[in-house]
């Protein structure tokens, strides 16, 4: 085996050469220039790895000084047209189309949302006028890298849009070496985390989505010394998806108590926001009178597994929602409507501006309305149909 | 300034005409260069367009609703060829799969797949899974008639086995290449499924396939494409996500790893540091059934990859056909349309028909088919039981093709029936349910005759129920399944040793297809307008698997 890959090997890579001057597409006959870019950084502070600038979402403003090179890696001083911005990872806060004359551009461009090692990159794509009649040439430089610090889970999560946050659509990479995140709840295919070094309600719990059931090693209260994966708003809830993570060896702490929710906040999506993720406990509740059959709320519930709670005694015009399905399936809250609940815990979880409390287990629920029991018979012949629209890997 | 680099005047000998020819070259030492992957994975037949519902997380990735139809090889190949005009340094390479998932694969067993993969301009790909659905020898048959692209496979060795098609795959399946693309050479090393292909583990080894362990096999064939120039290492992989980002850790040899096996497109690349070099490593998944085509860019210096960038490009009926592919599809859809009459309506949906429980547990086409194979005269059996990933995909409302009953159950498999103790449906429901734990909780199986709670929390099943009575552990049940399943496949190993096994030799397709062709024609004879499917209790979900955490 390892004699006939080096027979094989061999052959191939010549014969791929030879194709290569046959056809003309991978060494191309006629050039077009500039063959490379180079990118220079021209900031004092750059940071370094150990000690990196820090995160930030704010626009930023990077000089530079870009130049077009030939095949021999001179100076290709006769290139007058538009290179492309890109800034990876992060942002671009202006037009990425930049002009060069005579092959130099020298000036600021404006970035932000960089973390880690951060490059700035100009490449020839084409000019943005689409008609200029220059052949793009694909040459592409990248800066030397600016070191960022990666964002924790409140910097990542802060945004004045509370369907959004800075890093949607981004592969994140939290920052969890000097941080106390602990994971605050594990559930049947994610976990939760906190970051106990920030304020309660200050955007500083996320939902992991593992896929699978979370290994031996996610654990209430262990802590988090890594974590990446894609970030995500899944149906308006911020969530990690193809994480990787390490957890801490050292103990497990006690969790804190649940954050409480005022009645006050109902419909206050941007104050909610900073809960989102997190364990949270809404007090003096009550299922309405008007969840019954025929309503809007009760076909959302058959169709979706949530129901509404209303204060006690209030005006009834603002709800939370509840959802119990796969954690506490024998609870049936038709069975309780309009009866006093000292409390209702859960995770907080967003779907489009309607927050939702996730039963964890029975205790979430107060005793004077369920008593515990497992589920049996009796709760699979009532089961609700609630659609969960997660990805999924499905490989035979 | 970095450097200045001399220009490298390089001779190639051509391999196309007795002649010399000469072209400049540039030197890359300590220069930036870009290189374009080009990445399709896990195709699975979708050659031709199809209709289906995109999930909210296709939707997410540029997959918008109404858009369709979906998918389809000369969509691909369009895209392919247009975005090797914006790229200077391009390479195509898929992750394996290209066989099986619809009726084109059952009928040219991997020749149409082969033929026009190769049109879309495609360098590479590694052996995957499905490649071996019609056999090993159908693998060397149609890479030796068709292919016009290297068939990689670092961690497999054929040379010891004496199966006939051994000395063919060989010499078809390499373990790595190197491609020069205008003075970078990129060395691509192929890592073959290990984990989906149970006959590699069994004791018959059926495919003749000698494993290599795979980081040897990176260490080694790295070792070989760098001492031969490579500048940088890409893997072409179909081991998983999982491994893949373990290897990414954990060996040194790669920079790149272009991903396949679980059906993911990840958008953007996951970044993994090695834990040796501290190397930053893109790992690249770019989805599925050809509903996506990705698009990879690195920046390179002196062998690093310094930075990536990448594009998911959506296959919706906006994209037009590559004309190329489109002309070579044409014969075998003709040939389709003779032999099954594909566009042929079999049945209609008021709603979708989906292959997974909403609540994780039970789902409308898993107990559809379940119910379909226990009560099919000559089986007629108490319970029924198979695997949910049999079944491949949803069913949209209106009116079912014979096409769409091929891309929901492509599997040619035939019902097996059996004995089994009580004790024993025990026990393959509770590894049912630790297989499902590992999976969200959702359940890896279907069943009819029966209903159970599938506790995740603690693995185990519960509260099981068969036709209305509690299971008896003394007690024997003839239980229907499928052949694939029966051999002890995606782990059921315990169904595999039971000696009362009957293979009907009934197709699990022919039996739905049965299914919804009579509630069809029934429903049409007994209200003079098309209601079918789903008929209460037929094709619903009723919570026989309840799902807790």
């Amino acid at each position: 085996m390892q004699f006939r890959t080096l027979i094989m090997t061999a052959p191939l890579a010549l014969s791929a050469l030879a194709l290569v001057s046959c056809d003309g597409d991978s060494t191309p006959a006629d050039r077009v220039e500039p063959s490379f870019v180079y990118v220079e950084l021209l900031e004092d502070e750059v940071g370094t790895a150990e000690v990196p600038l820090p995160f930030s979402s704010e626009v930023a403003e990077l000089q530079v000084r870009v130049t077009t090179l030939d095949i021999n890696g001179d100076p290709y001083t006769s290139f007058n047209g538009d290179l492309t911005l890109e800034i990876r990872p992060g942002d671009v806060e202006q037009d990425p189309k930049v002009e060069l004359v005579d092959g130099k551009f020298e000036g600021p461009v404006s970035v932000k949302n960089g973390f880690g090692p951060t490059r700035v990159w100009f490449s020839d794509l084409g000019d943005k006028d689409v008609d200029s009649g220059r052949t793009a040439s694909f040459a592409t430089g990248v800066s030397d890298p600016i070191h960022y610090s990666l964002p924790t889970v409140g910097e990542m999560n802060r945004h004045h849009d509370h369907e959004t946050n800075q890093l949607d659509g981004e592969f994140a990479e939290l920052r969890a070496e000097d941080r106390d995140m602990r994971i605050s709840n594990v559930g049947a295919n994610g976990y939760w985390l906190l970051d106990l070094m920030d304020e309660p309600g200050s955007h500083a719990s996320l939902f992991v989505y593992t896929f699978s059931a979370p290994d031996d090693s996610v654990e209430l209260g262990r802590r988090l010394t890594l974590l990446t994966g894609n970030n995500q708003e899944y149906l308006a809830t911020t969530q990690l998806s193809f994480p990787h993570y390490e957890i801490s060896d050292e103990p497990a702490v006690q969790m804190p108590a649940p954050a409480v929710l005022d009645w006050d906040w109902c419909g206050d999506d941007d104050t909610l926001e900073g809960y989102e993720g997190a364990v949270v406990r809404v007090e003096s509740a009550q299922i309405p009178t008007t969840f019954v059959e025929g309503t809007e709320e009760y076909e959302d519930y058959i169709g979706y597994g949530q129901w509404p709670i209303v204060e006690q005694d209030g005006s009834g015009d603002c709800s939370f929602f509840v959802e119990n399905g796969t954690t506490v399936p024998d609870f049936f809250p038709t069975d309780h409507v309009g009866e006093p609940m000292d409390y209702v815990q859960g995770m907080l979880t967003e779907i489009w501006g309607t927050w939702i409390l996730l039963i964890r287990d029975g205790d979430d629920i107060p005793p004077s309305i369920y008593s515990g029991s497992s589920a049996g018979d009796n709760a699979s012949a009532r089961r609700i149909h609630r659609p969960v629209p997660r990805h999924r890997p499905a490989s035979k | 300034m970095r450097y200045l680099p001399a220009l490298a005047l390089v001779t190639f000998l051509s391999g196309c005409a007795p002649q010399t020819t000469t072209v400049d070259v540039p030197a890359l030492a300590g220069m930036d260069v870009r290189l374009t992957i080009m990445h399709t994975s896990d195709i699975h037949s979708r050659l031709l367009e199809y209709d289906f519902d995109p999930s909210f997380t296709d939707n997410t990735l540029g997959l918008a609703d109404d858009y369709g139809p979906y998918g389809g090889i000369a969509e691909m190949a369009y895209v392919l060829k247009r975005e090797r005009t914006k790229g200077g340094r391009v390479l195509h390479l898929d992750s394996g799969d290209c066989f099986q998932g619809a009726i084109i694969f059952n009928e040219f067993q991997g020749e149409a797949e082969v033929r026009t993969l190769g049109a879309t301009g495609l360098e590479a790909a590694v052996i995957a899974n499905h490649e071996f659905d019609a056999g090993a020898q159908n693998l060397a048959d149609q890479m030796s008639a068709f292919a016009s692209y290297d068939l990689l496979a670092a961690n497999y060795d054929f040379e010891s086995s004496d199966h006939p098609w051994a000395t063919a795959l060989e010499e078809i399946a390499i373990p790595s290449v190197i491609y020069t693309l205008d003075g970078l050479k990129v060395g691509v090393l192929g890592l073959a499924n290990l984990s989906s292909l149970n006959s590699i583990h069994n004791e018959d080894n059926s495919m003749g396939i000698t494993v290599i362990d795979e980081r040897q096999a990176i260490r080694d064939e790295a070792g070989k494409l760098t001492a031969q120039g490579a500048d940088i290492v890409v893997a072409v992989s179909h081991m998983g996500l999982d491994d893949d980002i373990e290897l990414a850790e954990q060996v040194k040899e790669l920079d790149i790893i272009m991903g396949g096996h679980h059906h993911v497109a990840i958008d953007p690349p996951l970044v993994v540091t090695n834990k040796e070099t501290g190397k930053r490593i893109p790992v690249v998944h770019s989805g599925a059934f050809a509903k996506f085509v990705g698009r990879a860019d690195f920046v390179i210096r002196d062998g690093e990859v310094l930075s990536h960038s990448y594009q998911l490009f959506p296959i919706d009926g906006t994209v037009p056909k590559d004309p190329e592919v489109a002309e070579i599809l044409e014969e075998y859809e003709e040939q389709l349309n003779y032999d099954y009459n594909t566009s042929q309506v079999i049945g209609y949906a008021n709603v979708i028909l989906t292959r997974y429980g909403s609540t994780g547990g039970d789902s409308m086409l898993g107990n559809f088919t379940a119910e379909a194979m226990r009560s099919y005269p000559g089986v007629e059996t108490e319970i029924a039981l198979t695997n949910t990933l049999g079944i491949r995909s949803d069913i949209n409302p209106g009116e079912i093709t014979m096409d769409d009953l091929f891309n929901s159950m492509p599997f040619d498999n035939t019902i097996t029936t059996m004995f089994l103790s009580g004790r024993e449906i025990q026990e393959v429901l509770d590894f049912a349910t630790s297989r499902s734990t590992d999976r969200g909780c959702q359940s890896q199986i279907q069943v009819a005759g029966i209903r159970f709670t599938m506790d995740c929390r603690n693995a185990v099943a519960t509260d099981i129920v068969v036709n209305g009575v509690p299971l008896d552990p003394d007690g024997t049940y003839e239980v229907a399944t499928n052949n694939y399943i029966a051999h002890g496949g995606s782990g059921f190993s315990m169904l595999e040793r039971n000696t009362t096994q009957n293979d009907t030799g009934i197709s699990i397709r022919d039996v739905v297809r049965a299914g919804m062709t009579n509630v069809y024609l029934s429903s049409a004879e007994a209200s003079s307008e098309v209601i079918g499917l789903p008929q209460p209790g037929v094709c619903e979900e009723d919570g026989r698997i309840l799902a807790v955490f």
